[in-house]
């Protein structure tokens, strides 16, 4: 089962159809306190992880700082890690950052990819080369 | 308003013949989606008001933004059908397709910003305005943030954040990317246009703001004035050609990627 987390359900929704028009399960969660719940529960049937990264920070964040939730992935990334350190994670995110994308490619099993440069089917082709 | 009929998509991209495919057409008919809700708005409402209706500005925004979605959807789908059938000069296709979705998604931003439907909404433009916003979209700020649709401490955080991102991405002229890579004017020009490209397309802006990545992490790991000689050097990954020239074939992208391994140490 794939974990997408993202705060802009519309914006997302033919990455999700395109994933479950390739056959992968999708549950979808846009918010970070219902995420960190559904992870949490569901931690032995997840395979892939897809994260934004400027989401509001709900309450499970609100006291790290997130740059006002632009940065909320970030930290929720470091949380699954810390639960699940082989999962791969996929970063989908608007985040052109220097910075942020050095971090994560220097991330093992993590994969960043700029939503502008990502169609879904982009992404459902991603997602099978990891899922191999 | 939007010239694309499943007719003329057949006709321009589902040829069984991948010889026969013209792609001056196609490019042709990828840029009609480049549409202006706004001018049919004054059609349809001219129309409209003939027989004594309104158009209210809540319905209007919201027909406007899902042509915009709409627009998306077309290129994400057209885009797909291009890459099943291979067709034939695809990465020129890709471009101008991701060009109109990109123009697309930022008119949808601006709408969103200006008239959101949630508080959710509204945070998530301003986020977005924060990373992705160009010089015009100061002034939207200014001009939202008078009267802004909700007010909340992080909301008014997020307008100062939104202001100075897009600040700091302004201040670095051509003349500074000149010295960095050790290019004349026109070096730098080719390498933003490449070859066939506009000086205002969605490709163009791209590798303008991945040169900019590319000088900002050369200089985070490596002598500054060492850029000069590295992008003009061979890189056994781009076939033996130079990174300057693979931005030049529009693959800034890569030369930043080998860059950040180079950093981290790997070997190409």
């Amino acid at each position: 089962m794939i974990l997408f987390v993202d705060d802009e359900p519309r914006e997302m929704s033919s990455y999700v159809e395109e994933l479950r028009f390739s056959g992968y399960e999708v549950a979808y969660e846009s918010d970070v306190d219902s995420a960190l719940k559904f992870f949490a529960a569901n931690l032995d049937n997840l395979d892939l992880v897809i994260l934004d990264i400027m989401m509001p920070p709900g309450e499970a964040l609100k006291n790290r700082d997130t740059e006002f939730g632009l940065r909320t992935g970030i930290y929720m990334y470091r949380e699954f890690r810390v639960q699940s350190p082989d999962l791969p994670v996929i970063i989908l995110t608007n985040v052109s950052d220097v910075q942020v994308a050095r971090f994560f490619h220097q991330e093992a099993k993590c994969i960043f990819l700029p939503k502008e440069d990502v169609l879904p089917y982009e992404l459902a082709e991603q997602v099978a080369a990891v899922l191999v | 308003m939007i010239n694309t009929s499943e007719n003329q998509v057949d006709a321009h991209l589902n040829t069984p013949d991948e010889s026969q495919y013209d792609v001056n057409a196609a490019l042709f008919m990828i840029g009609s989606l480049a549409f202006d809700p706004d001018n049919a708005f004054k059609d349809i409402g001219l129309l409209m008001e003939e027989y004594g209706h309104n158009i209210s500005p809540e319905v209007r925004r919201q027909i406007n933004l899902r042509l915009r979605q709409m627009v998306i959807s077309i290129v994400e789908t057209l885009s797909k059908e291009a890459h099943v059938h291979r067709y034939r000069d695809i990465s020129r296709i890709q471009e101008s397709l991701q060009e109109q979705r990109a123009k697309a998604e930022i008119y949808k931003r601006r709408i969103q910003l200006l008239a959101p439907s949630t508080q959710q909404e509204f945070e998530a433009s301003l986020m977005w305005v924060a990373e992705k916003g160009k010089e015009e979209d100061l002034d939207l700020l200014h001009q939202v943030r008078k009267s802004p649709p909700y007010q909340a401490d992080n909301i008014s955080a997020l307008f100062d954040l939104a202001e100075q991102k897009i600040l700091v991405r302004l201040h670095d002229p051509q003349q500074e990317m000149q010295t960095a890579f050790g290019l004349t004017e026109a070096e730098v020009a080719l390498c933003l246009l490449g070859v066939g490209r506009e000086p205002v397309s969605y490709q163009a802006q791209q590798t303008a703001e991945m040169l900019k990545q590319i000088k900002q992490s050369w200089e985070e790991q490596f002598q500054p004035d060492a850029l000069k000689e590295w992008f003009r050097k061979p890189v056994p990954l781009f076939g033996g050609k130079t990174p300057q020239e693979a931005v030049i074939e529009g693959r800034a992208e890569e030369v930043w990627h080998i860059l950040i391994r180079l950093g981290e140490g790997i070997p190409y």
